[in-house]
Order: structure tokens, then sequence, then C-alpha cells
């Protein structure tokens, strides 16, 4: 009796566990990530996992190209500005629908950008803050955001300021439904409303985010059904499933992958130069690197090529400015440091330092986009510096607390890094560079670099409009941060993912966008 | 007997209130400000200071301390740090994941631990005993992130004999009511949804079951070794009882108690330490959820899910208890 229990039990099994599997026409892509969203109310959020899914949700007024970071229109069909820069008018596109049936139009735009200043505004107060509308010093740049009419938006600025275009691309821009918002309040986050390519179906936490196809979209519908996320945290798990085939697409790659996939006759490896730099910088009120010259040596001694090539196997590129090549205004005749440690000694006896010296090498614990393994880059810097004199001892801490530390200058040299926002390299050299930063701590200008120079330099460049004229003072700017050297830039590391062959029609973006809606799946 | 269970309860209010504030004391006591994480490279000394008032953290300890203590009285845990939702709300969506797989994980360990014990025990010496004993050695020895992985490649991978990660296939969608999956397909009669979902879990419940049956079967074993060199077990077997009933209902039932000791505290662990096992596996349960509100410094989460999971822990050892005060009438409170 207890037998034929089993093997009924049994057989119901079996059958049932056959039954599982996808079904068949519909064109769906489960992309695999390592976390799970945070929230999808793009104003709010400030990790990539968020974005990925925001991308695809949302329109902004304005958008970046394929592949680069320079604009197009998006939600504006045009644009102009004032003589002065202070006044940015923008005309909207037409017949354009949120995906909760609401008419998209010039308040709806308003009520997007307004909400993050504004103190009175209904919709600002929630749990949480605008992160990046404080992040990119928007309050300080914009006065006003009104409707003229139901097509016009003006936005008024406190001063001139040419990266703002550039932050009007960006998620934290994009516009959402005031309807939907208003009507889920603090919950919204869980149930965003924008007018992009995809609709949002349901979010299981930690597990996935399930996405639409939005046939009404402006630009035409997109070439898949459904769009999913699926959380798969483990690094070997998620390349399991992508070399079965249960998920399309993955990306951060670690390098140890890369020959799996490579003869994968499935697969499609992806990569591109990302938009971030990893450096050393080196902190100017404590000596000797208040020295040039002792800057400029460590500059010679670390071997560039070796880091990439040992430690981020070849997905990296060696860095000699402080912006990577990616960005319009790379100034690829900057003469950079070689690798020449005969030279470092050499200047380290010129600046009355010909036994070296005692410091320290800070690097932090955890891996970051821009440096994978800190620890190990640090222990190879090390062996860089040793070998001209330059005794460096590795300190090190958790990110919170290393972090903390750093912006308040308490290290002689720190690895440190940083991923650009908006496409605009006033995102990388003001930000991180500009005397403004090191006035007081915590300063994220690490360097504790203070130039006038570059300063005048920098403050025309976010002001004037023209862009010809944006790029060669910026290409300056990197003339006379390469000359100081308050930072031994190190490396800009490569985007990576890998898809299914049967996946096309995906692009990586610098700003590490996922755009999914030119996307198709092929079947073979 | 009622009495006994009485006290039990009330002794637990003391338990779990230290517990409270042994944990909210310890994660302060940790470096790191979540404000800082947070907002990692693109802090500015003004966006720091607003985020902390935001979140509370510029008030002194004792006053955290307690408002989180009046809250709780309320039944709220507060808001998470990272998502501002209800941690509530959060522990709610997440610990049905971790229940359904340590339950699952519990069965096996019981059903295999158990089996296993009573056989070596029984067939003491023998080769079955042996290879009983040193797959137990095994099992509790081999780290379960890679005992994970292995199970993957093997059954997933080259046998395709099942799912890699994940509670269920991507289009499988399973209406929630009690957030246990095979449960809630049942409750919806999706035969399909409740096959996918257990096909799911025997890789993770497998994994997670394995440390949990090795300590089982040893201690099934050595329990019942002692009991069936007992006079009554020898009296049982006089009376002409067949074997088999001997050592299941006789033998089995007096040696259970240092086993469900076991059982339970395994339980326990299980419940909390699924951490690996739901990273490996893409189980979206407590655990995991645990680690990475850790790792963001995301205070009230911590302690939130430590709180749960300390209650958990100290309800099934209360149930333990009672169970023992069934199983052998001697024992009763000791005033």
């Amino acid at each position: 009796m207890v037998r034929n229990a089993l093997i009924l039990c049994c057989a119901v099994t079996l059958t049932l566990f056959s039954c599982a599997g996808r079904q068949g026409d519909e064109r769906v892509l489960v992309m695999g990530r390592g976390g799970d969203s945070v929230g999808l109310d793009p104003a709010l959020e400030d990790d990539g996992e968020s974005f990925k899914v925001c991308d695809n949700l949302y329109d902004t007024l304005v958008q970046y190209r394929q592949e680069s970071t320079d604009l197009e229109p998006g939600l504006a069909e045009s644009w102009e500005s004032s003589p002065d820069g202070l006044t940015w008018t923008f005309h909207l596109r037409g017949g354009v629908k949120f995906h909760d049936g609401t008419e998209f139009n010039a308040d709806a735009v308003v009520f997007s950008l307004r909400r993050q200043y504004d103190e009175g505004h209904p919709a600002h107060k929630v749990e949480g803050a605008f992160k990046y509308w404080k992040a990119m010093s928007m309050s300080d740049i914009v006065k006003e955001v009104r409707a003229q009419d139901a097509r016009t938006v003006v936005i008024e600025l406190k001063q001139p300021n040419a990266p703002f275009l550039s932050n009007l691309a960006m998620n934290f821009c994009a516009v959402v439904s005031p309807t939907a918002v208003m009507k889920h309040g603090k919950d919204y986050f869980k149930n965003p409303c924008g007018t992009g390519p995809f609709r949002f179906k349901g979010w299981i936490k930690d597990d996935r985010i399930a996405l639409e196809r939005n046939p009404d979209h402006w630009r035409g519908a997109p070439k898949l059904d459904r769009l999913i996320f699926r959380c798969i945290p483990d690094n070997t798990v998620r390349l399991l499933e992508l070399k079965k085939g249960t998920i399309d697409g993955m990306d951060n790659l670690i390098p140890d992958f890369l020959p799996e996939i490579q003869k994968d006759p499935n697969l499609q490896f992806m990569s591109q130069p990302g938009m971030n730099v990893g450096y050393l910088a080196m902190n100017m009120d404590r000596p000797p690197f208040d020295r040039v010259q002792v800057r400029r040596a460590v500059n010679h001694a670390v071997h560039r090529q070796a880091l990439v090539d040992n430690l981020f196997q070849g997905l990296a590129v060696p860095a000699k400015n402080p912006i990577p090549p990616v960005m319009w205004g790379y100034n690829d005749d900057a003469p950079g440091y070689a690798y020449d440690p005969d030279r470092a000694r050499a200047l380290l006896a010129e600046a009355g330092l010909p036994n070296g010296f005692e410091t320290e090498l800070w690097a932090m614990s955890s891996p970051r986009p821009y440096m994978p393994q800190p620890l190990k880059i640090a222990q190879a810097i090390q062996a860089d510096l040793s070998a001209v004199g330059v005794r460096a001892r590795i300190v090190t801490w958790e990110w919170g607390t290393y972090l903390n530390k750093v912006e308040n200058g308490d290290h002689p040299m720190a690895l440190l890094g940083w991923i650009g926002d908006n496409g605009d390299p006033d995102n990388f050299l003001y930000v991180l560079l500009d005397k403004t930063g090191a006035m007081s701590r915590p300063s994220q200008n690490i360097a504790f670099y203070r130039s006038d120079e570059l300063h005048e330099v920098l403050v025309e460049a976010r002001q004037v409009g023209d862009h010809a004229r944006r790029t060669a003072l910026y290409r300056k700017a990197q003339e006379i941060v390469g000359r100081d050297a308050p930072w031994a830039p190190l490396v800009h590391t490569t985007q990576t993912a890998a898809f299914r062959k049967r996946v096309r029609g995906f692009h990586l973006h610098p700003t590490g966008s996922f755009h999914f809606f030119g996307t198709e799946i092929v079947n073979p | 007997m009622l009495s006994f269970i009485l006290q039990r309860f009330l002794s637990l209010i003391p338990t779990l209130l230290g517990i409270v504030v042994v944990v909210f004391f310890m994660i302060h006591l940790v470096p790191g400000d979540p404000a800082q994480v947070m907002l990692g490279e693109r802090a500015s000394p003004q966006s720091l200071a607003e985020l902390r008032a935001e979140m509370g953290l510029d008030q002194p300890l004792h006053v955290q301390l307690g408002r989180f203590l009046a809250g709780l009285l309320r039944g709220d845990l507060g808001r998470s740090m990272k998502t501002h939702e209800a941690i509530s709300e959060e522990l709610k969506r997440r610990f049905p994941a971790t229940v359904e797989l340590t339950l699952a994980s519990m069965l096996f360990a019981s059903v295999f631990g158990i089996g296993a014990g009573v056989l070596s025990a029984v067939r003491r010496g023998s080769w079955l005993d042996y290879t009983g004993m040193t797959a137990s050695l095994v099992g509790v020895s081999a780290p379960i992130f890679w005992l994970g992985l292995i199970l993957i490649l093997l059954f997933s991978t080259r046998l395709e004999l099942f799912p890699i990660s994940g509670r269920v296939s991507p289009d499988v969608f399973v209406p929630p009511v009690t957030g246990l999956l095979l449960m809630d397909s049942l409750l919806s009669a999706d035969l399909r949804a409740f096959g996918d979902a257990l096909w799911h879990l025997v890789l993770p419940a497998v994994t997670l079951g394995t440390v949990p049956t090795a300590v089982i079967s040893r201690m099934t074993r050595s329990s019942m070794l002692e009991v069936l060199r007992e006079d009554y077990v020898r009296t049982a077997r006089a009376k002409g009882l067949s074997e088999w009933v001997v050592i299941l209902k006789h033998a089995l039932r007096n040696s259970f108690i240092p086993v469900l000791t076991v059982l339970s505290l395994e339980f326990g662990y299980l419940l909390g330490g699924a951490v690996i096992t739901e990273t490996i596996f893409a189980w979206p349960g407590v655990g995991r959820w645990l680690l990475l509100s850790v790792e963001a410094r995301d205070f009230r989460a911590v302690q939130g899910g430590v709180i749960l999971l300390s209650t958990v822990f100290v309800l099934i050892n209360l149930v333990a208890d009672v169970l023992y005060a069934w199983l052998d009438p001697r024992i009763k409170y000791e005033r």
C-alpha cells in the first residue's frame, strides 16, 4: 500500500515537473543582474539597478544618442536658450500619453521637476530624498520651471550653465505621471508610470521585475512583448543560467568569465569604454605631496599597462587624463606620464628626496566599478613605488569609513574613482578637481588641489554655451591638471555585457543605461 | 502541563526584550555611516547632513532606542533606510520564502536523517552503518557554497533535471495568499505552478538540508543505540513483537528527545543561516536581505530582521520544550 502510494507520488511529480518552461510565441527577454532595484521613482533613486529598469519605463525631455553622450530630442522636439543663457524654452511632443492613459503635457514636466525642489509642492514630501537633484546641485542652477502653455515648458536658470541640458537627459529628470504620483503617494516607487516603451507589470522583491510593451510609444512599439529583470546574486550561477539560455543577458562580467563566454557559440560578448576613471590621489596638504616633482615622480613610477594587463584582464585602458576617452573634450594630445622609473628617481632627487620617503597608500576593501580589485591594485602600485624608493604601507578601511576618511583628508595617497553622470566633462573636472571643493571638509576633491588657473577655465567652461569654445577650454583644463599632477590617473574600465546570440539590436551606452527599445529576439 | 507552557511563554518576554536591546546597541557599534554608504562618492557635506537628519540618525542613541521600542509595541518596526518601505512589509514579503525553503530542508533532513540514523543503529557495524556515518561526515564538512554549485553543475547544467535558480520560472505567476508558493498554487488550483515551484525547491532544499541531515542521523543513531540496549526493548522482543514494531514504536519514540533537541536547533539555524543557499539559488528570502541590509548599514532593517529571526527561534524552542513534556511525562517545570 505504501509502495503503491510512493509510485503514484513519483508519477504525479514527474508529470508536473515536465510542465514547466517558457511559453512558445511570446518574445520575452530575461535580463539577469546581481541585485534588485531599490525603487522605481527615478527622482528618488541613485543606484544602477533602479535606473536600468527606469530607462525603459520613462522618457526625458532630451535623451542621449545611441552609444554617445551627445543629445537628441526626446519628449521635447526642439529647444532654444536666450542669448544670456538664462532662459531655456522646450517645445514638447504632442500626442504622447502616460501608461495610465493620461495626457503628457507641460504640466507633467513641471510636476516632475518642481516636486524635487519646491517645498510647498504636494509631492515634495516623500520618504527618502531627491538624491540626484542634490548631487547635481540643481537648486543652485535652476531658478524656476513653469508651463507657458500645454506644449511649452520654460526653465529659468540662476546663472548660465552649459551642463544643465545634459542633466535633463539623466534619469532623475524623467517625466512621471502626475496622476499616478498623486494617487499612489508614498507607494509610487513601486507603481511607476511614465511614457516609456515599456509599462510596469509587476515586482517580486529580490526576485524579478516584469515589464510589458507599450505599443503606443511615440517612437513606435518595441519589438519585445515582455522584459523581465531577474535578480541572481551569485556571478557563477548567473553565467550558468546564461549558458543554459534561461536568461538572455547579463552585465558586469567578471574578467575570469571572458574565455568561457567567448568560446560559447550561443553567446555574444559586448564591451564599451566606460565613462569612469580610477585614480590615485595625492593629498597636497600633506608633505611631500605638496611638491610637484614628487607627484610627477609617482606618475612616472606607476606601470599602468601592467595593471591593465594583469589585474583588469584587458577590460580597461590606461588613463592619462581625469576624463575618459569616450567623452567629448578628451585631450588625446596630452603627453601623460610614461612609465619611467629612472625619471621618477631623478625627480625625487630634484625634490630633495634622493633616498625616497615613507608614506601610506590607502585603498578601499570593496570592489568598485572602476576598480574591481582595489587591494591587489594597491599592492601592484606599492611594488612600483618601492622600486623608485617610495616605501608605502597599505592602509584599508571598509567602504563607508574609507569614504568618510578620505573626504576628510586623512590620507597621504588614496585610491578612488568616479563614474560620470551626465556625459559632460564638467561633471568630472569641476566636482573632483576644482578648488571650491577643496575649501572645506568633507571634500570630493580628495587631492585638495587648489588651482586658480584651473578654476577660471572651469567656471568659464560651465557658463559659456558654445560647444567649440567649451571643448577648447576643457582641453586646456586637462593640460593644467596634467602639468600639476594632483593625481596619478590609473585606468578607465570597460563596461561589459554578454547576451544570447538570439538577442539583436542591443547597444551598451557610456552612461551605463540599458535601453531595450530597439532590441529584439530572433528565433533560430 | 498547562502551567508549564504558560511559564515558558512568560519567560519569552524578558528574553525577547534582551535580544532587542542587545541587537540595537550591537548594530550602532558597527563602524560605518549609512548616509555615507548610501550616497557613496557623491556625498557632499550638505547632502550627508540632510540625509542623516531625515533618517533620524542625528538623535542621541537612547532617544533612537526609545523611539524604536515605542514603535515595536505598536507592531511598527520602522522603515528601511534604503528602500523606505515599512520593514514589517519587507519581512512579510520575504519570510514565506525562507519558511518554505526551511520546511522543505527540514523535511528532507528529518526523513533521511532519522531514516539513516535508525538504519545505522539497527544494523550497527555493517556496511550500511559505515556508509551512513561517512556520508554524514562528508555532509557536515562540505561547504554549502560548494555543495550548491556542484549540485547545480551536475543536475541542472549537465543532466538538465532541475532548474538552476529562482523559486519559479519567469513566466509563472502565483497569486500571493500565504507567500508559500506550494500552498498558494494549490489554493488557486494551478497544478502547473505547483509543479514548477516544487521543481525549483528540490536543489536548494537538498543543499540546505545536507548539514542537518548529517547531524540528525548521528544523533538518532547514538540515541537509538542507547535505547536499544535498555531492558524494556529486550522485554518487547521477548513478548514476540516484530523487530520493526519494537524499533519504530518503542525504541524510536523513547530515543526521540535528544533528536528533537537537534531538530529544533537545526530548524532555528536554518531559518537565519540560509544566506548562502539563498544567494546561490537566487531565493528571495530573509537571510540574504539581512546580509544586504548589514552591508548598507540599514540599521532598522537589521534590527527588524534579527528580532524576527530571534523570536521565531525562541518560539521553536518553546514548541520543542512543550513536545518534550508530551513525549516524556516525567518532564515538568521545576520551581
